[in-house]
């Protein structure tokens, strides 16, 4: 797997999907959730669905993370898809 | 239905011929079954068409599944169609991923008891109704009651949040006290450095900055309504 935690958690920062970091919070406020997701990432192999996988993988972790419902997850999907997408591509 | 609930399979009714066929569960189905090259079509079509009826018998019969053309929500195929890593690549052999999803999922089981368990109790204490927590009380004399509840724990309960998972990781890797956030509540009400922010999907946030440079920030609705989302210590207080 060629993406790092340390990039992981770069993209969720800049996307800062609770906006935590906004409010003031440190650095490394997602670097569990960074950790998480990459741990559930090792031994993905490369294939067309990647993306799916990402996303369904930082869905479950988010959700968890933040004690979410359907309708909070529905508020931050957009942010989510667009980590999603950019922890897939680096992939 | 979103992308993400499309990806947990969550069907709100059953699919199949002359069964619910809700559009959103109908759409969802093809979308999975097209991942599965079991369907061609349009996915976005809300109708049952045969070609679907025709994909999901293929399916059942893939997987060694009843054979029925039905889609039930919590049902055998909807677990097989939607559960993700495994339906994508129904015959590879489980990945690190596969097995961390696994494992997760029954340490979340034993931490969302805990969790819960814990929040339960300090709900109770929020509410003043703590004689459950404390049933050995009942056999005490009152003269004795009161100095036996002063060697209870109550205090260190009370000076408990509760807190959403990610609250409880933020604690324990800044390592920030119980007693430390209850002064950090304290000190800024009483210095009048508390105020109210909007979150970032409109939710109302309390940000309590205490004299201990302790800064906490607490959901004040929804299901997080009370809990402590995340806390930090700010390093320049030197306190």
């Amino acid at each position: 797997m060629r993406i790092t935690v340390i990039e992981i958690d770069d993209i969720l920062k800049k996307h800062d999907i609770e906006g935590l970091l906004e409010m003031g919070a440190p650095q490394d406020e997602y670097m569990d959730e960074a950790q998480d997701v990459y741990e559930a990432l090792e031994g993905l192999q490369k294939q067309e669905s990647v993306f799916d996988h990402v996303l369904q993988i930082l869905t479950k972790v988010w959700r968890d993370s933040f004690n979410l419902d359907e309708t909070d997850m529905h508020r931050r999907e957009a942010n989510i898809v667009n980590c999603a997408k950019e922890i897939s591509e680096k992939l | 239905m979103t992308m993400i609930n499309t990806l947990q399979g969550l069907l709100s009714g059953a699919v199949g011929n002359n069964l619910e066929n809700k559009p959103e569960d109908v759409r969802a189905v093809k979308r999975e079954l097209s991942k599965t090259g079991l369907f061609m079509d349009d996915i976005e079509n809300p109708y049952v068409t045969r070609e679907m009826d025709d994909g999901i018998k293929v399916f059942q019969k893939d997987r060694g599944l009843k054979i029925d053309g039905r889609i039930k929500p919590g049902g055998e195929t909807e677990i097989a169609l939607f559960s993700g890593l495994q339906t994508i690549l129904p015959t590879r052999k489980p990945t690190q991923a596969d097995i961390f999803h696994t494992k997760k999922i029954q340490e979340d089981k034993i931490d969302d008891r805990q969790v819960h368990k814990e929040n339960l109790r300090i709900n109770q204490l929020d509410e003043g109704e703590i004689n459950s927590v404390y049933p050995e009380l009942i056999l005490i004399p009152a003269s004795k009651a009161f100095s036996v509840l002063k060697k209870l724990p109550r205090k260190q309960l009370k000076e408990r949040r509760a807190k959403t998972h990610h609250g409880i990781k933020r604690v324990n890797e800044r390592s920030i006290k119980d007693k430390e956030i209850y002064e950090a509540l304290k000190s800024s009400d009483r210095l009048g450095n508390t105020y109210k922010k909007t979150g970032k999907y409109g939710t109302i946030q309390k940000v309590y900055k205490g004299e201990n440079g302790v800064t906490v920030i607490i959901e004040t609705e929804g299901r997080n309504k009370g809990k402590i989302i995340t806390l930090w210590k700010d390093i320049s207080s030197g306190k």
